[in-house]
């Protein structure tokens, strides 16, 4: 696929959103805005920013995406649902997308495309090969579920029965696995006896691909492909490979559990950077439009936050009305 | 004046003792700069100062505990 300029400097939009919207939550729990505990996105943005690309291209393409973005996808799933009613959201506003009561987690909205999760992450590729049958059912050829989840949950029990059920069904779906090496303090090593994950898909006869999930192009071109083979009754799986920078959760100290010396050479392996590089050795962009786009990125976020942080919180009647929880799902 | 309190880290309310602070009253800091160290049973934080300015109260001194939202520090 080659992509053209404008689709270049897109991706390059996003992958700076995906950075900034990582520092901005960083700030915001450590300054008590946000509360606890939040799992940030640094160093996975080339695939926030592969992955974001590909819902807006299927938007103009009229694909309608149904996912439940999950750890590490603040920035996918604000532009899912749109940067407010995420941001009042994690706010815990009345105006954000379930009226503050959720958490990050449990945000759904099905008509935004955001589906409902629960909280054992496995068994949700079971709840989304569900919801793909449904939509083959109802004869919508033009939607499609992406299942994204981590190494450790695709190690799971009930992840086997989805891939299994989904291929049975040719259901409309792509199991996206992002393995960045660690569940929680666990390495992948320790809990998976194949070096890529995506080797599990041959198991239901489904297409298994492992990408570089640091190249938000290669997650694009994946993802697009993908999307046209699930859609044409073929679900597969992706497997994308990142590294995880940080604890598992901010306030997680990863130092006795992880060999952090990596650290010390980020420059080397920051996916922003990276595709800076990249664009910079292309001619697109200058030197100095790094810093330009970032700070335009933030500013976008700050703004949004700040706002947010003026609107109304739910009463305690409001927090525990039981129809509420899920507000907007259904 | 910026208030600086105890954040909300973990999935639960926990305690968190007061590990170490980088500056003393009196100090300048800068929007960004380690100013405390916090932990708790599960985890072990640095964070940053929140605004530039002059650190003017501490509340809670190395090894004292305190809760999620409560004020540790003053900066003018």
């Amino acid at each position: 696929m080659n992509l053209s300029n404008e689709q270049l400097l897109e991706i390059y939009e996003y992958i700076n959103y995906a950075r900034c919207m990582g520092e901005r939550l960083e700030y915001f729990i450590k300054t008590g805005k946000i509360l606890g505990a939040i799992h940030l996105p640094k160093g996975q943005e080339g695939l926030q920013a592969g992955l974001i690309m590909t819902l807006m291209d299927a938007r103009k393409n009229g694909i309608k995406i149904y996912t439940n973005p999950h750890t590490r996808d603040q920035a996918l799933m604000s532009k899912l649902i749109g940067l407010q009613p995420y941001a009042d959201e994690m706010l815990c506003k009345t105006s954000g997308i379930n009226g503050g009561t959720s958490g990050e987690y449990h945000m759904t909205c099905v008509e935004k495309g955001f589906l409902p999760a629960q909280g054992v992450l496995g068994p949700v590729w079971g709840q989304n090969a569900g919801f793909a049958w449904a939509l083959k059912d109802q004869g919508k050829t033009d939607s499609v579920v992406w299942g994204i989840y981590g190494d450790g949950a695709s190690s799971r029990g009930d992840a086997w029965e989805a891939m299994n059920i989904a291929a049975l069904f040719k259901v409309p779906m792509v199991f996206v696995v992002v393995n960045n090496g660690w569940a929680m303090a666990n390495p992948v090593e320790k809990e998976a006896p194949v070096q890529d994950l995506s080797l599990r898909a041959q198991g239901s006869g489904m297409r298994g691909i492992t990408v570089d999930g640091n190249d938000p192009i290669a997650v694009f071109e994946a993802m697009v492909e993908a999307n046209k083979l699930a859609m044409s009754g073929e679900p597969n799986l992706v497997e994308f490979k990142v590294t995880r920078w940080g604890g598992h959760f901010l306030g997680d100290n990863q130092e006795v559990y992880r060999d952090t010396s990596f650290l010390k050479h980020l420059d080397d392996i920051d996916p922003v950077l990276n595709y800076h590089k990249k664009l910079l050795a292309m001619g697109l962009v200058k030197e100095e439009d790094l810093k330009r786009v970032h700070d335009e990125q933030d500013a976008i976020i700050l703004k949004v936050y700040e706002e947010g942080m003026n609107k109304p919180a739910p009463t305690v009647d409001e927090i525990c009305d039981p129809n509420k929880v899920y507000g907007g799902a259904y | 004046m910026t208030q600086v309190i105890v954040p909300t880290l973990g999935q639960t309310n926990l305690d968190v003792t007061i590990e170490k602070w980088f500056k003393n009253v009196g100090d300048a800091v800068k929007e960004g700069e380690p100013l405390y160290e916090l932990s708790s049973e599960k985890l072990t934080q640095e964070i940053e100062a929140p605004v530039s300015g002059t650190l003017t109260k501490i509340y809670k001194q190395v090894g004292e505990t305190a809760a999620n939202g409560d004020l540790l520090a003053e900066i003018e």
